[in-house]
C-alpha cells in the first residue's frame, strides 16, 4: 500500500510529516508491535486463538488493555509528552469505549504504529491516526526504558 | 400486466424449490398459477445468480410494493441481475437492447439473450469459489487497518464466507497456503476444531502451519 492510500485511510497524516518504516504484514498487529513483539497478535478474542497474557482478562475493555500493558511493566500516566529515561504507549478507543489501537513512542519523542494488517509507520503525534478506524487516545501508559539497546522500531545509534 | 400477491413463505419464492403449484384462486374459485414467476424462477435456474443476488433482486422487488409484485418486472429484474453479474461483452450489449426495449417479450433478442446466460452457466463450485473469492477481497480490503479479531471476523463479507459452511474449507484452506491470514475463526466456527496449541498462539504464520497440517490429516483436498 502506497503513502497516498494510507493518507486516505488515515487523513491526519496527510499534514504532518510521516514514515513507513516496515513492509505491510499479518504476523503481528498494534498491540504486540506497542508491547515490543513482532512475533504475534495480540487480541483478548473470544476463541483463545491470539496471544494475550495469561493473568489479564481476555476483554476488549480499556481496564484488560492497560492490565496486559502492566504486565510488561507499564504504568498509567497523565498524558504523551515526551520524558527523559521513559518508554511511552498510547492506547486508543473508538465512540463506544472499546480499545482498537496502540502506539508507542521512540527516543526522540516521536511515535510508531502499527497500522492493523499493513505497514509500521513513524508519526509525529499520537492524534496522527486518529480517525473512524482508531478513534483517540484515551489513555497513556509508560515504563522505565532500562534496555539500553534500542526498542523495536528505532534506529540504532 | 397482472399482479400478484404472495405471503412470504410461498414456497414459488423459493428457486430452489421444485414445486411451482403456488398460485392463488380467482374470483370463480379456480387455482390461478402465476405463469410469469415460474419463468422467472425457470430463468433463474438457467443463469450464475447467487441465492443472495437472487433474494436481493426478489427484495427489491417486493419491499417498495409492500409485498406484491408484477412478475413482468420481477422477470425483468432477474434478467438484468443475471447480465450484469455475467459482465461479457455480449451480455452487457444485450442489457443495453433490454433496457431500452419498453416491453420485454416478444422480444427480438429473448432467445439470444437466453443462449448468453445459459452458455455461461456456472457450476455450483464454480461459483462459489468465485463468491469466495470476491468476498474474500472485500474483506481484506475493508479490515486491512483493524486489529480487532472480532472486528475482522463479524465483517459480513467474513461472515457470510463462514455461512458457507463445509464447502469453504478446501477454499480457505488453498488461501491460508498461499498466504497466512486471519481464517483461523472461520475455520474454528465450520468445523468446530482448533489444533493450534496454545504456545502457537497469535503466531499466524505457525497457526496457519497447524491447520493445514491438521486438514491434511483429516483428509481435505484444495
Amino acid at each position: 500500500m502506497v503513502s497516498q492510500d494510507l493518507e486516505q485511510l488515515f487523513p491526519g497524516l496527510v499534514a504532518t510529516p510521516y514514515k513507513v518504516t516496515s513492509a505491510a504484514t499479518v504476523n503481528y498487529n498494534c498491540i504486540a508491535w506497542a508491547a515490543g513483539d513482532s512475533s504475534r497478535w495480540w487480541w483478548p478474542d473470544e476463541f483463545d486463538q491470539y496471544h494475550w497474557p495469561e493473568e489479564v482478562p481476555r476483554q476488549r475493555t480499556l481496564d484488560a488493555f492497560v492490565q496486559a500493558f502492566a504486565s510488561i511493566g507499564f504504568e498509567e500516566c497523565r498524558d504523551a509528552s515526551s520524558e527523559h529515561g521513559w518508554e511511552k504507549v498510547a492506547i486508543y478507543a473508538k465512540s463506544d469505549g472499546e480499545p482498537s489501537h496502540a502506539a508507542r513512542q521512540l527516543r526522540d519523542g516521536t511515535w510508531t504504529s502499527k497500522l492493523g494488517q499493513l505497514q509500521d509507520i513513524n508519526h509525529v503525534e499520537p492524534d496522527d491516526v486518529n480517525g473512524t478506524d482508531y478513534g483517540s487516545p484515551v489513555r497513556f501508559l509508560r515504563r522505565r526504558r532500562n534496555d539500553p539497546n534500542p526498542s523495536l522500531g528505532e534506529a540504532k545509534p | 400486466m397482472n399482479a400478484y400477491s404472495y405471503s412470504a413463505t410461498d414456497p414459488s419464492l423459493n428457486p430452489r424449490s421444485n414445486s411451482v403449484s403456488a398460485g392463488r384462486y380467482d374470483a370463480a374459485g379456480r387455482f390461478a398459477r402465476p405463469a410469469g414467476i415460474k419463468n422467472s424462477i425457470a430463468l433463474y435456474r438457467a443463469t450464475s445468480l447467487s441465492d443472495t443476488a437472487l433474494e436481493k433482486v426478489m427484495i427489491a422487488q417486493w419491499i417498495p410494493r409492500e409485498g406484491a409484485y408484477t412478475s413482468d418486472e420481477l422477470e425483468r429484474a432477474l434478467v438484468e441481475a443475471a447480465l450484469l453479474q455475467l459482465r461479457t461483452p455480449r451480455a452487457l450489449d444485450l442489457l443495453e437492447h433490454w433496457r431500452a426495449t419498453p416491453s420485454h417479450r416478444p422480444n427480438k433478442y429473448w432467445e439470444e439473450l437466453q443462449a448468453e446466460l445459459a452458455a455461461n452457466r456456472l457450476t455450483p463450485a464454480v461459483h462459489l469459489a468465485q463468491r469466495f473469492q470476491q468476498l474474500a477481497q472485500t474483506w481484506r480490503k475493508e479490515c486491512a487497518t483493524l486489529s480487532s479479531i472480532r472486528d475482522i471476523a463479524t465483517h459480513p463479507a467474513y461472515q457470510e464466507i463462514v455461512g458457507m459452511g463445509r464447502s469453504a474449507v478446501p477454499l480457505i484452506l488453498r488461501e491460508l497456503e498461499k498466504k497466512p491470514d486471519h481464517w483461523f475463526w472461520a475455520l474454528r466456527s465450520i468445523t468446530e476444531q482448533d489444533p493450534v496449541p496454545p504456545e502457537h498462539r497469535g503466531n499466524v504464520p505457525l497457526m496457519a502451519q497447524d491447520w493445514l497440517q491438521w486438514a491434511r490429516g483429516r483428509g481435505f483436498r484444495w
